[in-house]
This record gives structure tokens, C-alpha cells and sequence, in this order.
């Protein structure tokens, strides 16, 4: 045993550590328990991993320009809410779809599951939960279910949604081609999908809900993953996220009218005074306005003009450490998801303004809410993106992932998802977890005799998972609910299916890795 | 202490503020060779998060 290896790699854990111990066993909020950890970072990064003050200093601009990248969205995210909010649509929407089925289990379903990994493969970070998390609320369903479900249950679809960013991601590190990363990617993707459904099924009535949803979720998820994993393997990996998600909307569709599920309410919708097409009309402009500007691709380079950035020099620790010369995150000003939400933000009020939803002084209340309820989420998002870039830039994220890798020895396989739920813990990101550590895992499987695709599938399927338990996607859900500053409960109700998904995918490329040896 | 309490909005705001701008700032001073500049954003940075741990 390498005692100085040990006590580095302890070093390593101890600002996730804190974070989580305060978060989970204190009930610190996301912003606290940030701030924490970004001291904890420093110290260590400087104390035991040799970063300078420069390295330290360009890791907060770097984690800086992530968090304006990230902030974009929410701040948009929430003003749309706030938007449809106070045109009384949300509790429209909740009537609407208890008309449509009053059945709490399909409505999780269709909201949590499908329309979640719906936005996930148009928009992407944090928007699933930011949007779905109040329709829940707005739905009966508890604050807590209310974000954490939808954070379990469309993570499955992070790796191939937002046009397969991740995906793209893990193709560019790793020099392998799509036609060979994508099968085992997408076939475990798929299965995580069914458990994803479950879980966000369990969280919200326990073996009850599972027992009387299995037909939907085996209907529902296996056209979503049979979609993703056809799309994926046929070629077309940046539509497979949300060609599967509109399949799977379909298919929840249709299903809500079998038997079991076909129960309805219509005075609901009567008595909220807004029909379900105008109240969701905000959202119909949001497509309108995503689906395009992602998808034409003159389009998409025209919106995507102008980007910010800054180009950053290499650097060098005195552990060693060596961080590559690059440019750091960029904001595209105009094509950002951020923009397009803030687009139909502005259309959705103009509708509801034309429409008479709005009481005199709505803009006023709307832009006020929209900053109270953005302030803490901010706060949190800034302080987990600085100390997560301080780590990376410091090699200690590198060093964790490492320690697995080489304790783990011939049951690599089965931690491979772990490391890579580590990344996007750490960053928010299934697209940055792959950037950190899919070559590490590409390079140990190539060593151990393994199947570099198995493994790296199981990096990005654990990437994709760490979205329902990254503090910084928890932050953004809560800020939506009302639940700012109590993001502990929520991740504690996500964390025990995170690992229990997670567990069962290592078991999964274990047994694929030693078949294909 | 109290007051940073029933302020807590105009302080998270100012940290807010403070911790997105103050590491353009040191990216700058990395470039001109500033390092006092440097020292005194990064101590800057560290006072809002140690304002934001204690007042939340």
C-alpha cells in the first residue's frame, strides 16, 4: 500500500468531503457548503498539491467564465417561469393535465421522464429541472419529489441531448470514431433510462407507484431507448436525445390511455379559467424558437456569431500538475440556450400580456421575483464551479479518479461509472466529466485489456447520472420550488438512486468488459 | 454580523458581483504582471466567500 499516494488522495477528497458531510449531514445549503469547499480547495490545492497563486487565480477565471455559461440559463430559466407563473398558467397547466389524466403516476411520467429528457435534448444544463420542477409543484406533488424526480429521471438522457454535446465530447478526447462508441453508449444509456423512470416512479409512491406504472415504464422506456440506441448506431448521435424524447411523448401519450391510466377530471381545467394549449403556450414558443435554432444550421452558425472567451496559458504546479494551454468555456451571446429561453421569455409575455393574464404591475413583480429567486442559486452555482476548477486545475480531480483506476485493478469496470459520475458531481457537466476523465479511463482499459467503448460508455452513462446528483443542478431546481438554501433533503433524495443506478451500470460493464476480454 | 443578517440580500448581491468580476480582474493582472492587484482580487474573493459561508 503507497501510504503517501493514500494521504494525497484523502487530501484530494477532502473538499467533496466537506461539501457533502455539510450538506447531507448538517443541512448546509448549496451556496455555504460551497464556499466551503472552495477554502478547503485552496488549502489544499496550494498546500499539498503545489498550486501557485497564478494557477489558483486563472482556476477562478476559468470557473468564473463556466458559471456565466451555466448563470445564463438559470437566470433565463427563471424568468420564463416567473413569466408563466404570473400569468396564472402553471396552475392552468396542472388542471390541463389532469384533465388529460389525473393520474399522479403517468403524470410523473410524462412530466418528470419524458418532457424532462425532452428539454434536456433541446436545451441542457439545468433547464429539465428548472422548468419541470414547479409543473410538478404546481401539479400536488411535494417540493422535494417535485425537483428531485425530475433530476433522477432525465439524466439518463444527458449524454445524447443537447444535439449529443457529451457525446461529441467524449469522440473528440478519446480519437474514437461515433460508429464505435455509440452502441455501447446508447444500449447502456437505454437500460439506465428503465431504472431512471423507476426510480423518479419509487421517489414519489414507493413500490405502490412502481406496481401500478410498470406497464408505462416499460412501454414508455423501451421506445425511448430502442429510439436513442437506432439514431445513435444509425449515425444521427446529435438528434438521438430528442428523437427519443418525442418518441417517448408519443408513446406516454398513448399509453395514458389504456385502462389502467385513463382517468381523468375535466372540471379541473374549467375551473383554472386557461385552457392547457394557452397556458403551455410559452413552452410551445420555446420549442419553436430551440428546435430551429439547434437544428437549421445556418441558422445555428448565424445565432452562434458572436461568442465570448479568453485564451488561457499553460501552467504548471510544483506537484508537477500540468494544465494545457486552451481557450477557456465560451458564451455564444445570441445562440446560448440562455438567449433562446430569455426569446421565449419575451414571446410568452407578449402572448399572455395580449391575452389579458396579466394584473397591472406584473413586469415589475415578474423581474423582481425572477432576481430574488436567482440570487442564492447564483451564489451556489458560483461557489461549486470555482472550487470544482481549482481541483481540476490542480490535479486533484485527475489523482482521484487515478486512485480507483489503479485500487480497483481487474474490477475496473465496475467503478468506471463512478469516476464519471465524480466529474459531473464535481462540475455539473456529463460534457466536462468526459473532457476530464474519459482519456484516463480510454488509457486503464487499453492497459487492463478491456474494451475502451464498454468503458467509456460506462464513463459517460456515469456522467450522465452525476446530473441528478451535481450540488450545482440540485441549486437550480430548488431555486424554482421555493426550496433556495434547503438543497440537502433534495440531494439526499436523489443520492441513494444515483448510486444504486450507478452500482448497477458498473455491474453491467464488468460483465460486458470480461465477455468482450 | 447582524447587519450582513438583515441585509442579506444587498450583501449576496455585492458577493454575487464580486465573485464574478473579480476573476476577470485577476486574469488581467496575471497578464500585466500586476501581483499585488492579483493578491488583493484573490483576497477579495476569498472575503465574499467567507461572508457568503457565514451569512448564507
Amino acid at each position: 500500500m503507497d501510504y503517501a499516494f493514500l494521504l494525497k488522495w484523502l487530501a484530494a477528497f477532502s473538499p467533496i468531503g466537506v461539501v457533502l458531510a455539510l450538506m447531507l449531514g448538517l443541512n448546509w445549503g448549496g451556496g455555504r457548503a460551497g464556499a466551503a469547499g472552495w477554502f478547503t480547495a485552496m488549502l489544499v490545492a496550494w498546500g499539498v498539491f503545489g498550486a501557485d497563486v497564478d494557477t489558483l487565480a486563472l482556476a477562478q477565471t476559468k470557473g468564473a467564465l463556466l458559471s456565466l455559461n451555466v448563470l445564463y440559463i438559470i437566470w433565463a430559466a427563471l424568468l420564463l417561469y416567473q413569466v408563466v407563473k404570473e400569468a396564472g398558467a402553471i396552475k392552468a397547466i396542472g388542471a390541463g393535465i389532469q384533465r388529460f389524466s389525473a393520474d399522479p403516476v403517468i403524470q410523473m411520467l410524462i412530466f418528470g421522464w419524458v418532457f424532462g429528457s425532452f428539454l434536456q435534448g433541446v436545451a441542457g444544463y439545468g433547464v429539465p429541472i428548472a422548468v419541470v420542477a414547479p409543473l410538478l409543484a404546481g401539479l400536488g406533488f411535494a417540493p422535494v419529489v417535485a425537483v428531485a424526480a425530475p433530476a433522477i429521471a432525465h439524466s439518463w438522457s444527458v449524454t445524447f441531448g443537447s444535439m449529443g454535446a457529451s457525446f461529441q465530447a467524449l469522440i473528440a478526447v478519446t480519437g474514437l470514431s461515433a460508429a464505435q462508441l455509440a452502441p455501447w453508449s446508447a444500449g447502456m444509456l437505454g437500460v439506465a433510462g428503465f431504472m431512471c423512470g423507476a426510480g423518479s416512479l419509487h421517489l414519489y409512491g414507493g413500490t405502490a407507484a412502481l406496481a401500478h406504472g410498470w406497464l408505462a415504464l416499460l412501454a414508455v422506456g423501451g421506445v425511448m431507448g430502442l429510439t436513442q440506441y437506432l439514431l445513435a448506431v444509425g449515425g444521427m448521435w446529435t438528434m438521438a436525445g430528442f428523437g427519443a424524447s418525442l418518441a417517448g411523448v408519443a408513446a406516454c401519450l398513448a399509453v395514458a390511455r389504456l385502462s389502467p391510466y385513463r382517468k381523468s377530471t375535466a372540471a379541473a381545467e374549467a375551473a383554472s379559467g386557461m385552457g392547457l394549449a394557452w397556458a403551455l403556450s410559452a413552452y410551445l414558443i420555446l420549442i419553436a424558437i430551440v428546435v430551429p435554432a439547434e437544428m437549421i444550421p445556418l441558422l445555428k452558425k448565424w445565432l452562434g456569431a458572436i461568442k465570448l472567451s479568453l485564451d488561457f496559458p499553460a501552467m504548471v504546479t510544483d506537484g508537477g500538475w500540468r494544465v494545457a494551454a486552451g481557450r477557456g468555456a465560451s458564451i455564444s451571446v445570441f445562440g446560448h440556450g440562455g438567449a433562446l429561453l430569455f426569446y421565449a421569455s419575451c414571446a410568452g409575455y407578449a402572448v399572455y400580456r395580449l391575452r389579458g393574464c396579466y394584473p397591472s404591475g406584473a413586469a415589475g413583480r415578474i423581474l423582481r421575483e425572477t432576481a430574488k429567486s436567482a440570487l442564492p442559486t447564483s451564489l451556489g452555482i458560483v461557489s461549486m464551479v470555482c472550487f470544482a476548477l481549482v481541483m481540476d486545475q490542480a490535479g486533484m480531480t485527475y489523482l482521484l479518479a487515478e486512485g480507483l483506476s489503479k485500487t480497483f485493478g481487474g474490477l475496473f469496470p465496475l467503478f468506471s461509472p463512478w469516476i464519471g459520475l465524480l466529474g459531473a458531481f464535481m462540475t455539473g457537466s456529463n460534457t466536462n466529466s468526459n473532457v476530464v476523465f474519459a482519456v484516463l479511463q480510454q488509457r486503464t482499459a487499453e492497459l487492463a485489456g478491456y474494451s475502451a467503448a464498454v468503458i467509456l460508455a460506462a464513463q459517460t452513462t456515469g456522467g450522465a447520472l452525476g446530473s441528478m446528483v451535481a450540488p450545482a443542478k440540485i441549486l437550480v431546481g430548488c431555486s424554482t420550488v421555493g426550496l433556495g438554501g434547503q438543497e440537502g433533503p433534495v440531494l439526499r433524495a436523489t443520492i441513494t438512486y444515483g448510486l444504486l443506478i450507478t452500482m448497477s451500470m458498473g455491474l453491467i460493464a464488468l460483465g460486458a468488459a470480461w465477455l468482450l476480454r | 454580523m447582524a447587519w450582513l443578517s438583515r441585509h442579506k440580500s444587498l450583501v449576496g448581491g455585492v458577493a454575487l458581483l464580486i465573485m464574478l468580476l473579480a476573476p476577470f480582474g485577476m486574469y488581467f493582472a496575471f497578464l500585466a504582471g500586476a501581483r499585488i492587484l492579483l493578491w488583493g482580487l484573490l483576497a477579495a474573493m476569498a472575503a465574499a466567500m467567507a461572508v457568503m459561508m457565514r451569512t448564507g
